[in-house]
């Protein structure tokens, strides 16, 4: 039986993500990568907008 | 555009999740004990690494042991080591009212933070049992009353740590999954009601948008698996199981298209297994894991329901916006390859 229980990818020596303020360089990225997959997916809204007024028009 | 506000909405709700699900921070918690000895009747010190404390020298720290549920052994004193560093001495009797060995729940509590636990902390042994003298010599106890600390944190749990985060992003694709399906034997119902083609696409698309979440949840949960459980998969975890067979059935959903050349019967048949997929998934990913014996997911095998222990209302404020803003976020995109699709047959059409 365990007497230590020991955090598994952490020393004491390490900084989390949290206590150096790293954290929001992690949110910083995902949102800019959000943002970019939303840009995308307006631009094929927009896409689909013109397609669908185009098969309208044709009808 | 009017029509196209509830996807505003999901892209709002999904930065929020984002932003709060990873700012917001832990509880302090307990990382670490390493135990002076472990008999029972001496003096044994603990050296305790804490997690997100502020400890400062001259700190009043108080802290016990909870023996079972009447009976609490607190520390004879208290060192502050360093901001998560703290050393405990505690005065162990000889007799304990408990098992011969067994790992007792730690309990630190102080002003600045609250109290905070880990459970199965420290372990003693004792070389013979005799529970009534262990209660009649149990030295007296100056009871500290815990006084709890507010604020938006979330908690502290061992094995998950930091990563009890991923609450917020592996299990609503799963909740989104399941409505997005449903949603697509909503339309094959309505096909063969009245076949009419595009219901036939609509569920096409939703089920496409199904099958990628369950397979993003998959994935997800192998990241999660391999830092919390040591591995990538297993097949003794019944919800994994029981998961990979429900996605099976949907790859099978698309297999079963392909075999079909003429496209009335190809969206008949379709629909009557997309409707058949729904109903089996459902018992399989709700009930099964509920009736066996043991599961590492929290609400199945014996394990209490997600809503109890392992959902506090901290967590709750992120997870639930998270299940409506990601299956809203899904029908987006659902929807987008519906139009697609939909502008495809029609091109199609016009050039047979």
């Amino acid at each position: 039986m365990l007497i230590t229980n020991v955090l598994s990818a952490q020393n004491e020596a390490k900084i989390s993500l949290h206590s150096s303020g790293k954290i929001y360089l992690v949110v910083g990225v995902l949102i800019t990568i959000f943002i970019g997959i939303i840009a995308f997916l307006i631009y094929l809204e927009r896409k689909l907008n013109s397609l669908e007024e185009q098969i309208k028009q044709d009808e | 555009m009017k029509k196209h506000w509830w996807k505003a909405l999901s892209v709002l709700i999904v930065l929020y999740t984002i932003i709060a699900g990873l700012i917001i921070p832990l509880k302090p918690g307990i990382l670490k004990i390493k135990q002076s000895g472990l008999n029972t009747g001496q003096i044994i010190t603990a050296e305790v690494n804490t997690y997100n404390t502020r400890y400062e020298n001259g700190d009043k720290l108080d802290a016990y042991l909870k023996i079972n549920d009447k009976v609490k052994l607190y520390s004879s004193s208290s060192k502050i080591l360093g901001k998560e560093k703290v050393e405990l001495t505690f005065d162990v009797p000889a007799y304990l009212p408990q098992v011969k060995s067994f790992d007792y729940t730690l309990i630190l509590v102080d002003p600045k933070h609250g109290p905070f636990v880990r459970p199965s902390a420290i372990t003693l042994k004792q070389d013979k049992v005799d529970i009534e003298q262990a209660l009649a010599t149990w030295p007296k106890q100056n009871e500290i009353p815990l006084k709890f600390i507010d604020g938006i944190k979330f908690p502290f749990r061992t094995i998950l740590y930091e990563s009890i985060r991923n609450t917020f992003y592996h299990v609503p694709m799963w909740f989104a999954m399941v409505f997005i399906l449903f949603a697509a034997m909503w339309y094959s119902i309505r096909y063969l009601v009245k076949p009419v083609f595009r219901f036939d696409i609509a569920a096409r698309s939703l089920t496409s948008i199904g099958v990628i979440l369950g397979i993003l949840g998959c994935l997800t949960g192998s990241v999660w698996a391999k830092g919390t459980w040591g591995t990538w998969w297993t097949f003794q975890e019944i919800k994994l199981n029981v998961s990979a067979i429900a996605l099976l059935i949907y790859f099978a959903y698309f297999i079963l298209r392909s075999a079909i050349q003429d496209e009335e019967q190809k969206a008949r048949v379709a629909s009557v297994y997309n409707i058949f997929a729904f109903v089996a998934m459902v018992p399989l990913l709700f009930v099964v894991p509920r009736m066996v014996a043991s599961s590492l997911h929290p609400g199945n095998g014996g394990n209490p329901g997600f809503g109890g222990e392992d959902l506090d209302n901290t967590l709750r404020m992120v997870f639930y916006p998270a299940i409506i803003g990601w299956t809203l976020f899904s029908f987006w995109l659902a929807e987008l390859l519906y139009r697609y699709q939909l502008l495809q047959e029609k091109m199609d059409e016009e050039f047979d």
